[in-house]
């Protein structure tokens, strides 16, 4: 088994030589997720009845298709992407490749923030996002502040822990305040493992600009994000101011972070499987790296919802939970090659 | 590419959470285009003084002027375009590839968001030229041989087209023929494009082949500094290594032989 993955591993590992392979295989990826996760449910319809009843208001799955599935799948898709990529701007700032939004308790942040929001100024539900996005950066600021002990460099185990017990802190936060507040609170079981049920377009409205944004920024500073994989005297001969070059690109993050937290909770491991998947058939540089994460997290979002939904049907899983069922294990494979 | 000069003036250097100078009141001037070489005991301040001289230690007192200027004035992208310096052993991420590691010389030219110029890819082909690494482009930095991964690197910081580059032991952990590629490497670059140079090394008859001047380091200090065959002397290595030796001087060929080990005579 072990050698069995070596040698696909290796076998993968040729992709890093043919970048478009890569970009293609993982496009193609995702358009199947898409047919995938719109096609099944309760209703089935075939990968050429998609387009049809998409765009034809008389087609007997239209409403189905276009108001339920659509945006569900395309906030899935956003969320995955988000995520992936905020994994891979994490993994960089601290140079480990334990680092997720959902491990070190960024999404934490961000979700604690996002229900004190719902639930004190319920009204104000479009500020969710924003609201988060200050809690992720928070939290971001204060993991760095734990973990870099005095002029040393980071230490994985120090940041690890500090994630841990963080995490800890803003969940039963968030616990207490359910408990407290439940006529207004959000479902909160759904909300703690990461659930798309029920997403709608207007879900969608709010994930897709900080997404964006937050992706298209990262694709800027591919080549500032190269160099913060060196060590900290390499990169500051080079002339990168490292600090606040960090501090830039954990904020950015935290942004995508927050936005996949504000719609779907505390969706898991997408930041921690896909850019070490991904970055097998990539090579660590970010001009590629980025992209791929991006195609490969909503692919994975979506086949993990697509499970999540028909697992149990007509039953509805949280997505969150399909995902942790894979990424746990891969945070442990990591742990165990990475720490003696 | 004109000759830059870099000076230390009562320089005072102490690392992050330490209570103790490793460099004290050093003063040294490195002449524009010159190979200036540190030699020194383990933990006698050469990698101090060289992170103190590329403005990566900042001085407790003292000041470090770069071409005249105080370095603490120069911003950090517009120093990276004139200066350039290599730790010793530098961690490069898993999977990175010479190229990319060679491009990353550019950083300090290279606009947010901009594309690679025509300028960064000819400097990006001679730094891989001058370190002999066309074969290698595609290969991982961690793939490669010590001498050749060594190599790499010193193309990245060629790449950022330096007036004075400084190098923290260059040739450790290198057997003796990579060892003498890299520093014949590093003196053509010196010779051809007139980069300054400062170089820490422990093999006394390497410093003294290929350097204009030794700077001789001792607990932190400057013990004496000059042309090679005028430093080292067997008082010196004495004074400094504690060992008792014979040194040659033939056709401007520097010989050292140890004897054995005595003791450090004088305490500075």
């Amino acid at each position: 088994m072990k050698r069995w993955v070596a040698r696909l591993r290796i076998q993968l590992q040729r992709l890093r030589d043919h970048p478009r392979w890569s970009a293609s295989l993982l496009l193609a990826l995702l358009v199947v997720s898409f047919f995938v996760s719109v096609g099944s449910g309760a209703v089935e319809v075939g990968p050429l009845d998609i387009p049809r009843a998409l765009l034809q208001e008389e087609h007997p799955d239209h409403t189905v298709v276009a108001d339920v599935r659509m945006p569900r799948v395309a906030a899935g898709a956003a969320v995955g992407a988000a995520l992936a990529v905020a994994g891979v701007l994490l993994q960089t700032v601290v140079r480990n490749p334990l680092a997720d939004p959902g491990i070190l308790g960024v999404s934490a942040g961000a979700g604690l923030a996002a229900v004190a929001t719902l639930i004190f100024a319920p009204d104000r539900a479009a500020w969710v996002p924003f609201f988060a996005f200050l809690g992720a950066l928070t939290t971001v600021g204060l993991l760095l502040a734990l973990s870099w002990s005095r002029g040393a460099t980071l230490s994985a185990l120090r940041l690890v822990l500090s994630g841990v017990a963080v995490q800890a802190i803003f969940i039963a936060a968030m616990a207490l305040l359910t408990f407290a507040f439940a006529e207004r609170a959000p479902a909160f079981a759904a909300f703690l493992v990461g659930s798309l049920n029920g997403l709608g377009w207007q879900d969608f409205a709010l994930l897709a600009p900080p997404t964006l944004i937050g992706l298209a920024a990262a694709q800027a500073a591919a080549r500032p994000l190269d160099v913060m994989l060196l060590d900290d005297a390499t990169a500051g001969g080079l002339g990168m101011s490292v600090k606040p070059a960090r501090l830039a690109a954990s904020s950015l993050s935290a942004l995508l972070a927050a936005a996949a937290v504000s719609v779907a909770g505390l969706v898991g491991f997408v930041g921690l499987v896909v850019p070490n998947a991904v970055r097998v058939i990539s090579g660590p540089e970010h001009s590629r790296l980025l992209v791929r994460a991006a195609l490969g997290g909503a692919s994975l979002v979506l086949l993990a919802d697509t499970v999540a939904r028909t697992l149990i049907a007509p039953l509805e899983l949280p997505v969150g939970a399909i995902l942790a069922l894979i990424g746990g294990p891969t945070f442990l494979g990591i742990l165990w090659k990475k720490l003696p | 590419m004109t000759a830059t000069s870099l000076e230390a003036e009562r320089v005072f250097l102490r690392h992050d959470g330490v209570d103790r100078d490793a460099v004290r009141d050093v003063t040294l001037r490195v002449e524009p285009g010159e190979i200036l070489a540190l030699v020194g005991p383990n933990g006698s301040g050469k990698s101090t003084l060289l992170a103190g001289l590329g403005r990566q230690i900042q001085p407790r007192s003292g000041v470090v002027r770069f071409d005249g200027e105080d370095a603490r004035r120069i911003r950090t992208r517009a120093l990276a375009r004139r200066m350039a310096r290599l730790p010793q052993d530098p961690a490069c991420p898993e999977g990175l590839t010479v190229d990319a590691l060679v491009h990353m010389g550019r950083h300090p030219y290279q606009r947010f968001g901009h594309g690679t110029s025509v300028e960064d890819e000819r400097a990006v082909r001679d730094a891989i030229v001058s370190m002999e690494l066309q074969d290698m482009r595609s290969r991982g930095v961690d793939t490669l041989s010590g001498g050749e991964r060594r190599r790499a690197w010193i193309a990245m910081v060629l790449a950022q087209r330096p007036e004075v580059l400084l190098l923290d032991e260059p040739t450790a952990a290198l057997d003796l023929r990579h060892q003498w590629q890299v520093l014949d490497l590093l003196v053509q670059v010196n010779r051809t494009r007139g980069t300054t140079l400062v170089i820490s090394i422990h093999d006394l008859e390497q410093a003294a082949r290929i350097a204009d001047r030794v700077a001789v380091l001792y607990r932190g200090r400057l013990y004496a500094v000059g042309a090679p065959e005028k430093i080292l002397g067997e008082e010196t290595l004495l004074d400094v290594f504690g060992v008792e030796s014979r040194v040659l001087v033939e056709d401007e060929m520097l010989y050292v032989r140890v004897q054995g080990p005595g003791d450090p005579l004088r305490s500075l």
